[in-house]
């Protein structure tokens, strides 16, 4: 499995961030990491065919996050919110 | 009082069981010479003495040999020495922790299974086992042994043999170029590279360069920002060009674009048009595209 990664700031809105995770998704694959390091998010891609359907972030708590209906996780990790490091899960809604 | 009985006959078979197991089964085998007498043989090497000859005049105060050919006597007893040491003391080790966490597992699942087996015989099976695991706990740096000793090991026989490389390589050398104080250096080296704290040192400096590999990566990724939707639009219709594309189509376009045309060409290119994040940067890539394939985005 071929991978990409990519950075964003840190201090970005968490809905400017779920929207650079879109536009990269269109580009390289599916989100498969989220995480942080040398001060700046860090984005991790899987390099095939994009998908349908986008992946959303949510603030999640710490520890495995919350189930969402009609969901399914894509992956979680801290990252910089306004510059604040947060907790966050990445969904995805199952296709119909 | 039946099943006590049976109990205790059990318990005991299995320890008997066990202990011939464990005594067939060791990790280290005899050795076939005696370490003590060897040492001995070679210990005119091994004394202060020896550097003394080394520097004497004539040949006949080194056994008859010129100063090469004593500077490599010397330091091939000095590595037989270290060498024989450095076995003692891995077996020491070994025997201290690593061995006995090993054995010890190999009881407790033992004893488990065979009260998993015979229900009579369990409370008696788990009250053993819960024994030999509270020895094994009282025992407990295995955390530590268990876990990290077999790695100290592993990194203090790959350094020796790194630096031993180096010391044999070098005793081809003549003693202009390699003289007895510069082997005798490598020698310490020699004995650094077996020795735990020359391990964790290798450990750590190998964990830092590892980290410092890492950060530069970081520091070198692509910071990307978001763009219009007009713009998207199109880096996602060239993206979706580009992964329909052979290897050769993808070589020709990832020279024209100068992005490395390796096993990674796919990505790099889609980097390029990630990275594109205006109109006029996409304009370039875009170009491009349509003078070798025809396609518009």
């Amino acid at each position: 499995m071929s991978t990409a990664t990519v950075a964003t700031q840190p201090d970005l809105s968490l809905r400017k961030l779920q929207l650079i995770v879109q536009q990269q998704e269109g580009i390289f694959g599916p989100l498969t990491q989220i995480s942080t390091g040398n001060g700046k998010n860090v984005l991790e891609f899987e390099v095939r065919a994009r998908p349908k359907v986008r992946a959303v972030l949510k603030v999640s708590d710490q520890g495995q996050p919350a189930p969402r209906k009609g969901f399914d996780l894509v992956c979680h990790g801290d990252c910089f919110i306004a510059g604040k490091q947060t907790r966050v899960a990445a969904y995805r809604a199952v296709e119909k | 009082m039946k099943h006590q009985k049976a109990a205790i006959l059990l318990l005991a078979f299995s320890f008997l069981m066990l202990g011939g197991c464990l005594a067939s089964l060791t990790a280290y085998p005899d050795l076939s010479y005696d370490a003590g007498a060897e040492l001995k043989s070679i210990e005119s090497y091994l004394s202060a003495e020896a550097i003394t000859r080394y520097d004497a005049a004539e040949d006949v105060q080194r056994n008859g040999m010129d100063k090469k050919q004593w500077r490599n006597a010397v330091v091939n007893a000095r590595i037989r020495a270290m060498d024989v040491l450095f076995n003692d003391f891995q077996q020491d080790l070994y025997q201290e922790g690593v061995g006995f966490g090993i054995s010890t597992d190999w009881i407790v699942l033992a004893l488990s299974g065979a009260g998993a087996l015979i229900s009579s015989a369990s409370t008696a099976l788990s009250a053993a086992s819960s024994g030999v695991v509270g020895a094994k706990a009282a025992f407990d740096r295995n955390a530590f042994l268990d876990k990290t000793m077999p790695t100290l090991l592993a990194t203090m026989v790959a350094q020796r043999k790194d630096v031993l490389a180096t010391i044999r390589a070098s005793l081809a050398l003549d003693i202009d170029e390699y003289p007895l104080t510069l082997a005798l250096t490598d020698l310490d080296h020699y004995y650094q590279a077996g020795t735990l704290p020359g391990a964790l040192t290798a450990v750590a400096e190998n964990a830092g360069s590892v980290a410092e590999e890492a950060d530069d990566r970081l520091k070198s990724l692509l910071v990307v920002s978001a763009v219009s939707p007009g713009l998207q639009a199109r880096r996602e219709q060239a993206a979706d060009f580009v992964k329909t594309l052979n290897d050769v189509e993808l070589r020709a376009l990832a020279g024209t674009l100068k992005v490395p045309a390796d096993e990674a060409m796919l990505g790099n290119l889609l980097f390029a048009i990630s990275s594109a994040q205006s109109e006029a940067a996409f304009d370039v890539i875009a170009q491009k595209i349509r003078i070798h394939f025809g396609e518009e985005f």
